[in-house]
């Protein structure tokens, strides 16, 4: 018989409230508050992610090879079309195998945060409407898989680095830093298509169809164009400024395109802050519909 | 109203659409006034809405345990999934614990792959649980549970007892504020539901507050301090809980009688049933729990029927049957000549709980139904002073003593044990 006195005395101030019109904390005050029911759920974040990352692979045979697998294929793909000229295009500034593998494992990550995002709602199922929680922790969680598939695929890089020859720039090891807005992003448009996805299953298929094409639209598989009006390519798509950033500190060690990069930075930040917000101020109403 | 209560709600209200599509444009709307925070206005109905919860206010206090009873669609689930945060109200406040332990399916949130322990990590977490906290319970959740061999396997290879069990373990060891469960016993064993009934108790010494939602009557009458009886989107407390059931069977009454008058079935065919009369110590449809009480049946006999016995059944508001009596048993039958008959049925006491009954009956000869009605007339019993117990069908009156045997003699003790 052990009665938890503090539980009976102490109203608590962490009390959650619920009214009409969902999470209506107005102005900036809300910021610090989201961030602290953040931080208290990192460990639900981490279990979660933990999840998704063992349960991925759990009934394959070949397990994490698969996360190398793909990208080696398509890198082989269209290593063998543009040697053959059936793909005209520029001369990259490293072989091409290694430009275009690690081009596609970035974008990879982004993709692959990003669909795994809006897929994260509606493949919890009952934990959306049957449990009570910070729902944005399944949406940041699903994050975390596509990210360990990224740390498999650089062992890849590593082999096809040294087999070509190329050492990176000392500057590569501020490529992590990087990959921070761009997680930023992918899982800031997350926010907006898990909760749309919910409603809508269009929103997944779209969403897939982005993942598959988008790199067609960002200097992936060739060279960041020079000429109009293709160079539009390395600004209009948000992702680009960060890759290219990413192919520029590893040839040059430096940033040649500064400016577009910390517009990129700002943002996805700013879809990142936006997306939770509206994630948290319609989340009830969606659950219900869902 | 304290300040410490660990569930309160005021004056909530929530309200459905009928049609999907209406839902839709209406949440869509709904949103966007959210976002512009220029909240929708709530108040009224909007086309093919209806409110699921009305007005709604309750207080529930740590150790407390409230059973939500009432008729299926009432908003009993609903009105959880509001404490629990998953929806949102459309009007009113609720207030809640920080951490709120939900058992609104079973097994929602486990995952197919993974072990059940690696999903009693993960459930800890949803709970708000540190990972020290949850390994420091392990061993109890799985003692519980009754799955000490099965816990390393995947839980899709368990039974669906074994999810339950695994299911109300996890819930209701994790140390919630707030512990909400919706017919969660519903499956199980009865030793499991037992023991879910005891942690439930225990959960309440601890200063959890409890919403208990269930069907069966014993479940709620065993687990509960105070009853919600929500009823066609309203709601009323009872602090009492078999003020809560009896309110609760006289709207199961009204139903059925509504139901009954419409479909009332009589079949005469040589015999026709022209009147009831029920004599009892009082005037009125009241009857003290008990009492003797005789019923006259007056027929009117348009063709002679030998050797006829004759039936009468005690019913419940719920359609369980409480007794029979049958002529044939006690060696009686009728011969009915042309005209009218009387047959009075004395039964020299009717025993029965508080609560409505319905009387049905009629003639039969051999297994052949002469005359019969399904509605004789509907019965009001009332308590017996200083009885209190509304359980059951019956109303039996005991004495109660005790024996012990100390130092090898025999003691008939009466009452306390005086040493």
């Amino acid at each position: 018989m052990r009665t938890d006195i503090n539980r009976m005395i102490n109203p608590s101030a962490n009390d959650s409230i619920y009214e009409p019109g969902g999470d209506q904390r107005p102005g900036l005050g809300v910021w610090p508050i989201m961030l602290k029911e953040l931080w208290d759920t990192r460990e639900l974040i981490g279990r979660l992610a933990l999840r998704d990352i063992s349960t991925r692979y759990r009934q394959s045979l070949l397990g994490y090879l698969w996360a190398i697998i793909v990208p080696l294929i398509t890198v082989a793909i269209f290593t063998f079309l543009t040697s053959k000229r059936v793909l005209p295009i520029g001369q990259p500034p490293l072989p091409y195998p290694v430009f275009a593998l690690w081009s596609l494992i970035i974008w990879q990550l982004f993709a692959g945060v990003l669909s795994s995002c809006t897929q994260s709602l509606a493949a919890a199922g009952s934990l959306v409407t049957k449990m009570s929680f910070q729902k944005e922790a399944l949406v940041i969680a699903a994050a975390g898989q596509p990210l360990f598939d990224f740390i498999i695929k650089l062992v890849l890089v590593i082999v096809v680095f040294t087999y070509y020859e190329v050492l990176p720039a000392t500057q590569s090891v501020y490529i992590p830093l990087l990959l921070l807005p761009l997680m930023l992003l992918a899982v800031g448009l997350g926010f907006f298509f898990s909760i749309a996805n919910l409603v809508i299953r269009d929103v997944g298929n779209v969403v897939g169809m982005i993942a598959t094409f988008g790199m067609f639209a960002a200097p992936v598989l060739y060279p960041p164009p020079v000429t109009a009006p293709y160079f539009l390519v390395n600004i209009l798509n948000p992702f680009s400024p960060i890759l290219i950033a990413s192919q520029d500190l590893i040839v040059h060690g430096e940033l040649r395109h500064a400016d577009l990069l910390w517009g990129a930075v700002v943002f996805a930040v700013l879809v990142f802050l936006v997306g939770w917000r509206v994630f948290r101020l319609v989340m009830r109403r969606i659950a219900e519909r869902a | 109203m304290s300040s410490n209560a660990a569930v309160t709600l005021q004056g909530v209200s929530k309200k459905y659409c009928r049609s999907l599509k209406r839902s839709m444009i209406y949440g869509l709307t709904d949103i966007a006034r959210d976002l512009v925070c220029f909240p929708a206005r709530v108040d009224n109905l909007r086309a093919e809405e209806y409110w699921a919860l009305r007005n709604i206010s309750l207080t529930v206090e740590p150790g407390e345990c409230i059973g939500v009873i009432g008729p299926n669609g009432a908003g009993k689930s609903t009105l959880l999934k509001l404490v629990g945060g998953i929806y949102p109200p459309d009007t009113g406040r609720i207030r809640v614990r920080p951490r709120v332990g939900t058992l609104l399916e079973v097994g929602a949130g486990f995952h197919p792959l993974l072990s059940g322990r690696e999903n009693i990590f993960i459930n800890g977490s949803i709970l708000g649980l540190k990972n020290q906290q949850i390994r420091k319970r392990l061993d109890e959740i799985v003692a519980f549970a009754d799955l000490e061999e099965f816990i390393d396997s995947p839980v899709k290879h368990y039974s669906s007892g074994m999810y339950v069990r695994l299911g109300f373990a996890v819930a209701a060891h994790l140390n919630p504020d707030v512990f909400l469960v919706d017919e969660a016993l519903a499956v199980g064993d009865t030793a499991f539901r037992i023991k879910c009934i005891n942690r439930i108790a225990e959960m309440r010494e601890e200063g959890t507050a409890i919403l208990f939602v269930s069907h069966s009557e014993m479940q709620v009458r065993m687990a509960a301090s105070r009853c919600l009886l929500i009823n066609h989107s309203k709601a009323e407390t009872y602090d009492y809980v078999d003020e809560a059931f009896l309110s609760y069977q006289n709207i199961i009454n009204e139903s059925n009688s509504a139901g009954e008058l419409a479909g009332h079935a009589d079949y005469y065919s040589d015999v026709e049933l022209i009147d009831v009369k029920l004599k009892m110590p009082y005037a009125g449809d009241l009857l003290i729990s008990g009492d003797p009480i005789n019923v006259q049946l007056r027929f009117n006999v348009h063709t002679p029927v030998s050797d006829a016995h004759i039936i009468m059944r005690v019913w419940t508001a719920q359609g369980e049957l409480a007794a029979t009596v049958n002529s044939r048993d006690a060696g009686t039958s009728f011969n009915l000549p042309c005209g009218e008959a009387s047959i009075n049925i004395a039964l020299d006491q009717l025993p029965l709980v508080p609560g409505k009954f319905r009387f049905a009956g009629g003639l039969l000869q051999k297994n052949r139904i002469i005359a019969w009605s399904t509605q004789l007339a509907w019965l009001h019993i009332k308590s017996k002073s200083g009885q209190l117990s509304t359980e059951g069908i019956m109303a039996l009156s005991a004495q109660f003593e005790m024996k012990s045997r100390t130092k090898g003699i025999d003691i008939p003790l009466h009452g306390n044990i005086i040493s």
